[in-house]
């Protein structure tokens, strides 16, 4: 079946699904006026109670373009890592450039490092400072213990902050008390060499609640476009725990973990004699440890309290560099009725970030060691202008941090209710990404020009070499959202969200004056910098949609589609445009066949990129799990069926050797005991 | 490990006092339930089910069927309201408003957010005691609403219910998450 075809089948399907799934079942629109009273238990305890905006709100009211994947999603994707995970989301492009790396976006800039992207995992940042973005090789919460994940596309900064410019990623753990008793997973495959996870969930007195868990895997290397095998090979170390006590109207979380883990990659250096380039094997290992204490407490009438601060080490080795960093984060939030028609939530964070990096030939940061404050300070009103009819939201948070100073991140939203049944929501918000220590503070070997050529016709080799600038300021956005979320049926949810995102003072690099390097007396080469500054705008638009069918008792089918368009209009930006797809498409069946056993498959389709010549794909992943009793699962997982191997991605951030996605196999058993 | 220099601890320390102070005028003076913050009609739409999937002793089918509601929240009272009226066990439902424990002498279901079970229990030994706070049903209550996942769940406690001599229909049991 061509790639075509079967883009095209999927569209025609997504296009009838609606009808399909409408026609057998009674269509809410016509029970608008039916009130909870006439629904059905097992009706009433399918009903979405919480959302993201900081307080508990209907899913279905939620003024953001909102994704929500849960438990049970994440055990049927057949996935083992959080960035494959986050594919079923539209919006989200998620591209794999080996074992252990992605390059994880929300509506565009994809790369490796993405740095418009906040990921929290329950409520602590795990965007590095030192770039901005996220070490996915670092994030490996075990899967198990994911309660759910909320992906907020869109920027989210007046409620989660700096970095939150197209959207944030909150990961929340499961409550200890919902993971009692003692579970194994574990598993092998010809990608996946060996999984195991233990964990022993119990109960100390009346009012606490606990588990410690261990995890570790060893990953296959991935293969380079030639076929050779990659430097990448993945393993991994981690072991944690959660604590939940209860009592009356305070409860207090306490997490931890501790993570040792190596991977490796071919980078590619430049040198000074020819053939002015050298593939270096790199071995990357990296510890992080931390520890998180929240403390909530309910007051009368809908009001509560929460105050949260976490600690996060971590040591890094990269290429004869290395980078050690302490985070400390104190955050407070209030959430408090005004009266009957408004209701306010702000609160006072502040975020304390100390590094030590050993300079490397290739990179140098200056100062090598510094200490950044962020304060920060938001509210959001929400006003109810009209009961079950019209909602406004207004919100700011406020910034300050070393680099740019002071940063207002204002938003405003709008919800309109006609009936019970269709949700429409409008907003307009404005979020910055504040400069990291390699934006200000560092200069980075790019790759080296080699002498009489096309780019470089002097006799010398010339190194790019990116040179940070205290002077530079932060991103901007300002977009504006429109969505419809309905509930058409029973059994048939459609979300559909659409943006326009303008973008001011992106990150360029400008040549500034090359010197002269010698060796001995003679010059031997040309060093010239490329200044980082902000001279870059442009415009994205896309639009995504969700359509959601429980089709049987035992069918459930997921169809989410994506599109969009950017332009930068200033060439010296990175070729961001071309590093993001036109379109990515995602469908999922999950399937419950009798005696115990469950089929689940995951078609993906994902356009091709300019950036790197890299080809459309479409991909193919199976899942079969059976309980031959009721505390085990047996499960066989394949992924990436469709072709032996395929590409993503090619970064152009660390001159990384390209790496193809290998079709793989695993079997796994889970065991609660 | 890097240590935070004294400049550093002191921006942390002045951060951390300030909000505790802040904590401390804030907490002065609030009531102390913790209750869902779901909406009301949720709740009533459940407790109507929960009445109409219960049994009660012959001894309270010559009363009128009455819902009666302890809890100080006025938008959850005006959502039970709206229940007034409704059918369950062939009768019509009446919904009543409690001040005090005494006051539920005839009730069938005692919603209870303010004061303790065990003086409602004591007054009324065969309703069927609902509420929304903190561990409610592992409290003694009979059933506890809660959420989970997302959505709401609720918690029976079959100790309770074999006090009151309710039977819970096999339907709605099988729905319940069991606490004792």
């Amino acid at each position: 079946m061509t790639r075509s075809l079967l883009s095209w089948l999927l569209a025609v399907y997504a296009l009838a699904l609606p009808a399909v799934a409408l026609a057998n079942d009674e269509p809410l629109l016509a029970m608008a006026d039916k009130s909870y009273e006439e629904l059905s238990l097992e009706e009433l305890m399918n009903i979405q109670v919480t959302s993201p905006s900081k307080k508990p709100q209907r899913l279905a009211d939620t003024t953001s373009a909102i994704f929500v994947i849960t438990q049970d999603d994440i055990r049927r994707s057949g996935a083992t890592s959080l960035p494959e995970v986050l594919r079923m989301a539209p919006g989200v492009e998620v591209a794999r450039i080996g074992t252990d790396k992605w390059a994880v976006s929300v509506r565009g800039f994809s790369e490796r490092f993405d740095n418009k992207l906040l990921v929290l995992i329950d409520g602590r940042s795990v965007y590095t400072p030192l770039f901005s973005g996220v070490m996915w090789n670092m994030q490996s919460t075990p899967l198990e213990d994911i309660e759910r994940i909320e992906i907020i596309r869109g920027p989210g900064a007046a409620l989660w902050g700096a970095n939150a410019v197209n959207g944030v990623i909150n990961i929340i753990t499961r409550d200890s008390k919902d993971t009692q008793g003692n579970l194994v997973d574990a598993g092998t495959g010809n990608q996946e060499r060996g999984f195991g996870y233990l964990r022993h969930g119990g109960k100390i007195g009346a009012n606490t609640t606990y588990r410690v868990y261990g995890q570790a895997f060893d990953r296959a290397p991935s293969q380079y476009q030639d076929g050779q095998q990659a430097n990448d090979s993945w393993r991994s170390q981690q072991g944690g725990f959660r604590l939940d006590w209860r009592q009356g109207i305070d409860q207090v979380v306490v997490t931890g973990s501790a993570l040792h883990t190596t991977s490796g990659d071919l980078v590619a250096l430049g040198t000074i004699t020819p053939p002015y380039q050298q593939l270096v094997p790199n071995i990357q290992t990296d510890n992080e440890n931390n520890l998180l204490a929240r403390w909530q407490r309910k007051l009368g009438e809908g009001a509560d309290l929460a105050l949260q601060a976490y600690y996060d080490q971590s040591a890094i080795r990269y290429l004869n560099g290395a980078e050690q960093r302490q985070t400390m984060d104190i955050d407070f939030q209030h959430h408090l009725p005004l009266s009957a028609r408004q209701d306010l939530v702000w609160g006072l964070g502040l975020r304390q970030s100390r590094d030590q990096i050993d300079n490397a030939n290739w990179v140098t940061l200056n100062p090598n060691s510094r200490t950044t404050n962020l304060y920060s300070a938001f509210f959001q009103d929400d006003i109810t202008l009209r009961p079950e009819r019209w909602r406004l939201t207004l919100g700011s948070k406020f910034e300050h941090n070393d680099y740019t100073g002071y940063e207002v991140e204002p938003n405003a939203r709008l919800l309109w209710t006609p009936d019970a049944v269709n949700h429409f929501w409008l907003a307009q918000s404005r979020a910055v990404r504040m400069p990291s220590r390699i934006d200000s503070d560092s200069t980075v070997n790019q790759g080296v020009l080699p002498p009489l050529s096309a780019q470089n016709p002097s006799p010398l080799p010339v190194f790019t070499r990116f040179t940070g600038s205290t002077a530079i300021q932060s991103e901007r956005v300002d977009a504006t959202e429109f969505g419809y979320r309905a509930q058409l049926s029973q059994r048939f949810a459609v979300d559909v969200a659409a943006y326009h995102n303008h973008y001011t003072k992106l990150e360029t690099t400008l040549p500034g004056t090359p010197t002269l390097g010698f060796c001995g007396p003679y010059p031997c080469y040309v060093i010239q910098p490329v200044v980082a500054g902000n001279q870059a705008s442009g415009h994205s638009s896309g639009i995504e949609l969700v359509l959601d069918w429980r089709t049987y008792d035992n069918w459930r089918q997921q169809l989410s589609f994506s599109h969009q368009t950017m332009s930068i209009d200033n060439s010296l930006a990175e070729d961001i445009a071309g590093k993001s797809p036109r379109n990515i498409a995602s469908y999922r069946s999950q399937l419950d066949l009798s005696g115990n056993l469950q089929l689940d498959g995951w078609l993906r389709y994902v356009a091709g990129l300019e950036s790197g010549g890299v080809p459309a794909y479409t991909t193919l992943d199976l899942r079969l799990a059976w309980k031959p009793s009721k505390n085990v699962e047996l499960s066989l997982v394949g992924q990436n069926l469709l072709q032996p191997h395929h590409l993503e991605f090619v970064s152009t951030e660390i001159l990384s050797t390209p790496t193809e996605v290998s079709r793989s196999v695993y079997g796994a058993i889970r065991w609660e005991f | 490990m890097g240590v935070l220099s004294c400049r550093s601890i002191a921006f942390a320390r002045a951060f951390w006092f300030s909000a505790l102070g802040l904590l401390a005028a804030l907490l002065a003076g609030q009531n102390a339930y913790a209750w869902l913050d779901v909406d009301p009609a949720l709740e009533a739409a459940f407790v109507y089910n929960f009445a109409k999937f219960t049994d009660w002793p012959d001894s309270m089918a010559s009363l009128p069927f009455t819902l009666c509601v302890a809890d100080r929240r006025d938008e959850l009272f005006a959502a039970f309201h709206r229940l007034e009226g409704k059918p369950v066990h062939g009768r019509e439902l009446h919904v009543r408003r409690l001040n005090s424990p005494p006051e539920a002498l005839h009730c069938h279901v005692i919603f209870i957010g303010d004061g303790a079970v065990g003086d409602y229990q004591h007054a009324a030994p065969a309703a069927l005691t609902v509420g929304d706070s903190e561990g409610f049903a592992g409290g003694g209550g009979v059933i506890g609403l809660i959420v989970q996942d997302n959505r709401m769940q609720f918690e029976v406690n079959l100790d309770a219910v074999r006090r009151a001599n309710l039977k819970l229909s096999s339907q709605m049991l099988k729905l319940a998450r069991i606490v004792k």
